[in-house]
């Protein structure tokens, strides 16, 4: 399945999807900080699979103190998730749940809480909404380092990837982030089919 | 009755355009604040809903002027974003409610009839 058979509408879809999905998460995540989560306008990339790291270079010019999150999920819908947080946002993500500094494995934790808020809100949402059901993998952090990117690497993969994205920063402070969803190419013919039967029934 | 409706998504102007087509309504469709707020300025609604997240002018700076121009105007704000805090601002704003996507029809139209607009 190719870029061309991804239309206009089919990335409208996407993108409200992935409105509703994180906002969703954004309102459990400003639940457990009690401070608003700011949202951004979403955005749906459709890149070559072997062309993702290129597109997280693309998002985040400067990534050098960055960290991230991933969990994979699998089902029909199969991908990975990843939360990036530039700079002392995850330290500073911390201070905000728990009102105060904290050692790094309090960091990590709260990161995790984080990512798993914000997946299982916002992943599952969207799966609902295409009705099918995925499960998840257990979230991991890395630093961004090429590690992290290898691990990364879909290079052994040809064809169309989805990839959904959407940036947030908390209210009055400095944590800022992006949510990535990346969708697996094999999930495309599927997608392609719900998408359309999503466009049916609104008529 | 006279409702207009702004969203930058038109997907999501088509899902809120089915939850209240069978109220029968003369619904116009805007898919930017400017859009709506011109038109505004030319024919009165009775009664608008706005989604939040839209690049350039968003939600809250879009209900601001709305209410500036004319504050007797119903607002509903349709949004994904249900945090507890957006439902606060927006009401401070003006607005009547916050409803979140993807809306529950039931819900909307119990909604409407309380605030006597259906």
């Amino acid at each position: 399945m190719s870029y061309e058979e991804f239309n206009h509408e089919d990335v409208e879809v996407l993108a409200e999807l992935l409105n509703i999905g994180f906002g969703n998460g954004a309102a459990e995540v400003s639940d457990l900080i009690d401070k608003m989560v700011l949202m951004k306008v979403p955005e749906i990339k459709l890149v070559e699979a072997d062309s993702f790291t290129a597109l997280l270079d693309e998002l985040l010019p400067d990534k050098s103190q960055s960290q991230v999150c991933t969990q994979s999920f699998v089902g029909e819908m199969s991908g990975t998730a990843l939360v990036i947080l530039s700079g002392e946002s995850p330290r500073d993500f911390l201070n905000e749940v728990i009102g105060g500094e904290g050692e790094d494995e309090e960091i990590a934790s709260s990161f995790l809480q984080l990512t798993n808020l914000l997946n299982s809100s916002c992943v599952s949402q969207i799966a609902d909404l295409l009705t099918t059901h995925i499960s998840f993998n257990s979230p991991q952090i890395a630093f961004w380092d090429e590690k992290m990117l290898s691990d990364l690497d879909f290079n052994s993969e040809v064809g169309c990837q989805v990839v959904m994205c959407s940036r947030f920063q908390l209210e009055g402070n400095n944590v800022e982030g992006l949510y990535v969803i990346q969708l697996s190419k094999g999930s495309n013919p599927w997608l392609k089919k719900s998408l359309q039967e999503f466009l049916d029934e609104l008529g | 009755m006279l409702v207009y409706l702004v969203d930058d998504s038109s997907i999501a102007r088509k899902m809120l355009h089915k939850s209240i087509a069978s109220f029968e309504w003369d619904v116009q469709l805007f898919g930017s604040g400017q859009e709506i707020l011109d038109t505004i300025k030319e024919k009165r609604p009775d009664l608008v809903f706005m989604d939040l997240t839209m690049p350039v002018m968003d939600g809250p700076e879009l209900l601001e002027k709305i209410k500036a121009f004319d504050k007797s105007i119903p607002v509903i704000v349709i949004s994904a974003d249900k945090q507890k805090k957006m439902v606060e601002l927006v009401k401070s704003l003006g607005a009547m409610d916050l409803i979140q996507k993807p809306i529950d029809k039931v819900k909307l139209s119990e909604f409407l009839t309380q605030a006597g607009i259906i």
